[in-house]
Formats: structure tokens, C-alpha cells, sequence
């Protein structure tokens, strides 16, 4: 038992480097500026409820909610936030926004392009879920479901499920900053219009299966080859559990098509908030190392990837069929029915989700996740 | 902002200065992650306990009399917060709103070792909270056990008796 609890204590260690500690302090400043200001909203409600004129602009008091005719809710927990709806027809509704966060649930509508202005800062959308906070020096948008299109100074970027972007709107043409995605473009999208992103089907809503835009290849180098590769500094700092540097050099490094340096790089791009990478090296485990005995952890993990990073549902279920397959027998394969089964539902797809809940209630009458089965799957026994 | 502005976080140089919010940052975050990390089994639970501890930091410093005693009552503060975390996990569980799922290794692990954390994490969520939590601080933080008494708020006999009796529990729950 010693010897296993000294490997279980390597692995429960957490080590950040300067740099990880630095930005887990900036999200602690947000943190507790965002808590400050939520307990002051109590006082400077009464004051901030005066409205200035006939509804236009909204003086939000505490949690409340915004309903639109579209059909589109805004949410917002902060007394400091300021609503302005300059445009709401059939074929566009345009909101400002003016200090704290708000909450955009955004109704599916082909014919109607849903517009956010925020300090310069726009974000256009097609049916999705994403929050905008306005924080004087900087606008940050966070994507929870479908895509958003942010423009800002002459520049665009398409941001995904879990996804988010940070502008600095002290200066003009100030640098944009992806907080958790991959690299900004360089090409500008001089588009007048906004084209009809992500509507209407739901391949484009989750993104076509295998659709990892910045995917990255398998170094020339690297592939294939044993001796004589670069050197594989990349892998000493991911068991270290430095993840940012590991993923830089790994980036420059390359990945060799084994699966375990395939699942090893899935982890890297995991902890180091890069999901749409770890699913490509995930994907490659499963596809070109079917009989590895890891094999069913990764499709399984591909899964999770898929559903709580990327908020790909359909494409997570197929994963996690897969990992049932590939694990059959395995305790894994109860766990990746019930995850199954949740991905159905989140999908809407809910008579499937009923189907799978009841196979795996005959199959594991006393399973460790019924209660998670019966919540998604829509049955009680 | 990017990476490369990111500020420089204030250091203490000694202690004769005054104890700063972001230089107990610095120098504990880490060790706070890693206590959560280990009573938690989940290393977003963990980032999100380090927010919360230092919130509390933040609001109580002019309380820490001797600069010295930071880290132990920081470790204080994070052991009363994942015991909450711990209670409220299991109530979702129980009516579904928590996979109860354990997390991951926090570091890069091979195959044997996910087993093994996932295994060691399953027979912990059947352990009352408080013998969960002193056996995490004893054997598997390595803390010394005045040190365990002190952060769970307990008698030295007390947290004996957990760490004994959670010690046969999980020995009995080890899979074959």
C-alpha cells in the first residue's frame, strides 16, 4: 500500500508553473471583483431602478431576465448592468450592453441575424447560448453552445462551444487574446453582412464530425520513426504536470502516431485548455489503434472531450457508443451507456435516450449511475 | 491581454513586511490546488477551491496574526470548504444531479495509474466525509497528525479514530 500511496500522491499533486499561477490569479481579481459588485447590487438597487425613459434602456435590478419577441432570453446577476435594445424586427434584433455580464439564449432563426454591441466589441449569432462581460479596459465573450461570429476593429473571429475571447478595448486596435481557444487568424473577414452561420442543421450547430479546425499534423519528423526523433522534452514537462510548456513544445515537436504518445499529447492539449486538439489525437487513437487496450479509455475520453469542452452532443454519443464496443465487459462500458444516454438528451434527442436508459437499467438493474439514467433517460423503476 | 503581459505578482521579501493577498497567492495556490485536488478527486473542483479559499483570504487577512501560520490556515479554510463541497456532491448524487464520477490524475498518467486513482476515488465516496477527509490529510498527503486534527477541527483521538477506522473500510472495499 506504501509504494501505491507515493504514486497516488505523484499523481494528486498539482505544480504550476509562474505563469499558471499568474493567470489563475487574474481569474481569482475577476472572481472577487464579480462578488464584490453582487453584494453591492443590494444597495444601489432602489437607486439604479429609476427608469431614464419609455423601456428602451433597462436598468437590470439583481437576477432578472429579458424576454424577446424572438424569443430570445437575456439573462444578468448584476445590478450594474445596462441594456440597450436599439433594434428588435424579424430580420434583426441588435442589444448594447454597458458594464457587468449578461447572458445571451439566443432562439434559432435563419431569417434573423441577433446582434451584441459592447464597446466597440460586436458579436453576432445564429441560435446559441454565450455570455459578454464589459470590464472597462476589456470585453470578454464566452461561448457555451453553437458558434459566434466577434468582430471587433476591423477584425473576426469564430468562436465554438466552450470557447471564449478577451478584447482589450482601452486602445484602438488593441490585440486580441483567445483566453481558451487556439490561434487568431490572420486574414481580416471584410463581409458587410454576417454570412448565415451555424443555422438550421444541427451538423453545423455541433460542427461536422472530425471538424478540428486547427487540428494539428503529425510532425514530419516525428511520424513514424523511433531514434533519431526530435528530442522529447514536451513529455517529461507533461508528466511533470506543466502542461502550458508541454503543449508549446509539443506544438513544435510533433506527435508520434503510438498510441501511447497519441493519448499522452490528448492529455497535454486537455490541461492545457486546447479540447479541439485532444480530440484529434484522440480520434487517432481510437481509429488507427482499435486494439490497443487503451483503446476504450480513449474513445471514452473522446467523448467526454466532446461533450463537456466542445458541447458537441450527437458527435459525443457516437464516441461513447464506440467506447461500449470497444470495452465490452469492462466497467467502462456501464459508465459510457450512461454517458450515452445523457448525450441523447442533450441532443433532444430523447426517445433514443429512453431506449438506452432502459437497456441499461435490465442490464445493470443495480448500476452505480441510475439515478443519473433516470434523470436523463426519462424512466423510473 | 497576452500571456507575455501578464503582471508580475507582488513577492514578500521578508517577514517584517506586511502579508499581501497576491504574495500568499504565489506562494500558495499550488499547495491549496493540491490539498483540493486531493480531497476532491477532481481538478476543476480543485481550480474552483482555490478561488474560494483565497476569497476568503481576501477577506479575512487582517486576521492572520503570524505570517508564519499562513499556509496552515490556508489548508485550514480549504479542509472546511471541500468538506462542504464533499456534503453537497453527495446530496447531487443522490438525486441525480452529480454523475459521481471521479475526476482525472492531475498529472499526465499511464493507463494502471488512471485505474488506480479512479479506484482509490470510487472506495473514498463511500466513506463518511470527515474519515474521508482525515484519511486523504494523513495517508495520502503524508500530513502529520496533529497537523490533520488541527485542520479538520478535531481532538487528536478523534481523527486517530477516523484514520483507523476508514483505513479497514477502504481495505474491505478493494477490489479483487
Amino acid at each position: 500500500m506504501s509504494h501505491e500511496l507515493d504514486r497516488l500522491r505523484t499523481l494528486t499533486e498539482v505544480r504550476w508553473s509562474d505563469e499558471d499561477v499568474a493567470a489563475s490569479y487574474l481569474r481569482f481579481d475577476r472572481y472577487r471583483i464579480a462578488r464584490r459588485r453582487r453584494r453591492r447590487a443590494g444597495a444601489s438597487a432602489v437607486v439604479a431602478a429609476v427608469a431614464l425613459c419609455a423601456a428602451v434602456v433597462w436598468w437590470p435590478r439583481g437576477d432578472d431576465a429579458l424576454h424577446l419577441k424572438d424569443g430570445s432570453t437575456v439573462t444578468w446577476a448584476s445590478s450594474e448592468v445596462e441594456l440597450d435594445v436599439t433594434s428588435e424586427s424579424e430580420r434583426l434584433v441588435e442589444i448594447g450592453l454597458r458594464g457587468g455580464a449578461a447572458r445571451f439564449q439566443v432562439a434559432r432563426n435563419a431569417e434573423r441575424l441577433f446582434r451584441v454591441r459592447s464597446s466597440g466589441v460586436s458579436v453576432e449569432v445564429l441560435g446559441t447560448v454565450f455570455s459578454v462581460t464589459d470590464a472597462e479596459q476589456e470585453v470578454t465573450v464566452d461561448v457555451e453552445e453553437g458558434r459566434v461570429r466577434v468582430r471587433y476593429d476591423g477584425a473576426a473571429r469564430v468562436l465554438s462551444a466552450g470557447e471564449s475571447l478577451t478584447v482589450d478595448v482601452s486602445e484602438p486596435s488593441a490585440p486580441v487574446t483567445e483566453t481558451l481557444s487556439d490561434a487568431f487568424p490572420e486574414a481580416l473577414d471584410t463581409a458587410s453582412g454576417v454570412s448565415a452561420e451555424g443555422a438550421g442543421t444541427s451538423d453545423t450547430k455541433e460542427g461536422r464530425p472530425g471538424d478540428e479546425e486547427n487540428a494539428p499534423e503529425l510532425s514530419a519528423k516525428a511520424a513514424g520513426r523511433g531514434a533519431g526523433a526530435a528530442p522529447r522534452s514536451w513529455r517529461k514537462a507533461a508528466k511533470r504536470g506543466a502542461f502550458e510548456p508541454a503543449y508549446r513544445e509539443m506544438r513544435k515537436q510533433g506527435v508520434r502516431n503510438q498510441a501511447e504518445e497519441l493519448l499522452l499529447a490528448a492529455d497535454v492539449a486537455r490541461m492545457s485548455h486546447h479540447p479541439k486538439d485532444a480530440v484529434a489525437y484522440l480520434r487517432r487513437v481510437v481509429k488507427n489503434h482499435r486494439r490497443d487496450p487503451r483503446a476504450p479509455l480513449a474513445a471514452f475520453t473522446l467523448g467526454k472531450v466532446l461533450l463537456q469542452d466542445l458541447g458537441r452532443p450527437r458527435e459525443a454519443a457516437r464516441a461513447f457508443a464506440d467506447a461500449r464496443r470497444l470495452g465490452k465487459g469492462q466497467a467502462l462500458a456501464e459508465d459510457a451507456l450512461a454517458r450515452e444516454i445523457e448525450c441523447h438528451y442533450r441532443a433532444g434527442d430523447e426517445e433514443r435516450a429512453r431506449e438506452l436508459a432502459d437497456a441499461y437499467l435490465s442490464e445493470y438493474p443495480e448500476g452505480r449511475k441510475r439515478k443519473w439514467v433516470e434523470r436523463f433517460g426519462g424512466v423510473s423503476r | 491581454m497576452a500571456r507575455s503581459e501578464l503582471p508580475t505578482l507582488k513577492i514578500v521579501a521578508s517577514t517584517d513586511e506586511p502579508v499581501s493577498v497576491e504574495a500568499l497567492y504565489r506562494r500558495y495556490a499550488a499547495y491549496v490546488a493540491t490539498v483540493g485536488m486531493r480531497l476532491l478527486g477532481r481538478r476543476d473542483e480543485a481550480e474552483d477551491l482555490v478561488q474560494d479559499v483565497f476569497f476568503d483570504v481576501h477577506r479575512q487577512l487582517s486576521g492572520l496574526q503570524n505570517p508564519a501560520a499562513a499556509k496552515a490556515w490556508l489548508r485550514k479554510i480549504a479542509v472546511r470548504k471541500s468538506i462542504v463541497r464533499l456534503r453537497k456532491r453527495r446530496v447531487r448524487e443522490w438525486v441525480g444531479l452529480d454523475d459521481g464520477e471521479a475526476g482525472e490524475p492531475s498529472v499526465a498518467a499511464s493507463q494502471d495509474d488512471r485505474v488506480a486513482f479512479l479506484q482509490l476515488y470510487r472506495r473514498l465516496d463511500r466513506l463518511p466525509t470527515q474519515q474521508r477527509v482525515a484519511w486523504t490529510l494523513r495517508r495520502l498527503d503524508g500530513m502529520p497528525l496533529n497537523d490533520v486534527a488541527e485542520a479538520c477541527g478535531k481532538s487528536l483521538a478523534t481523527v486517530k479514530r477516523w484514520i483507523s477506522s476508514a483505513d479497514e473500510q477502504l481495505e474491505e472495499l478493494r477490489p479483487t
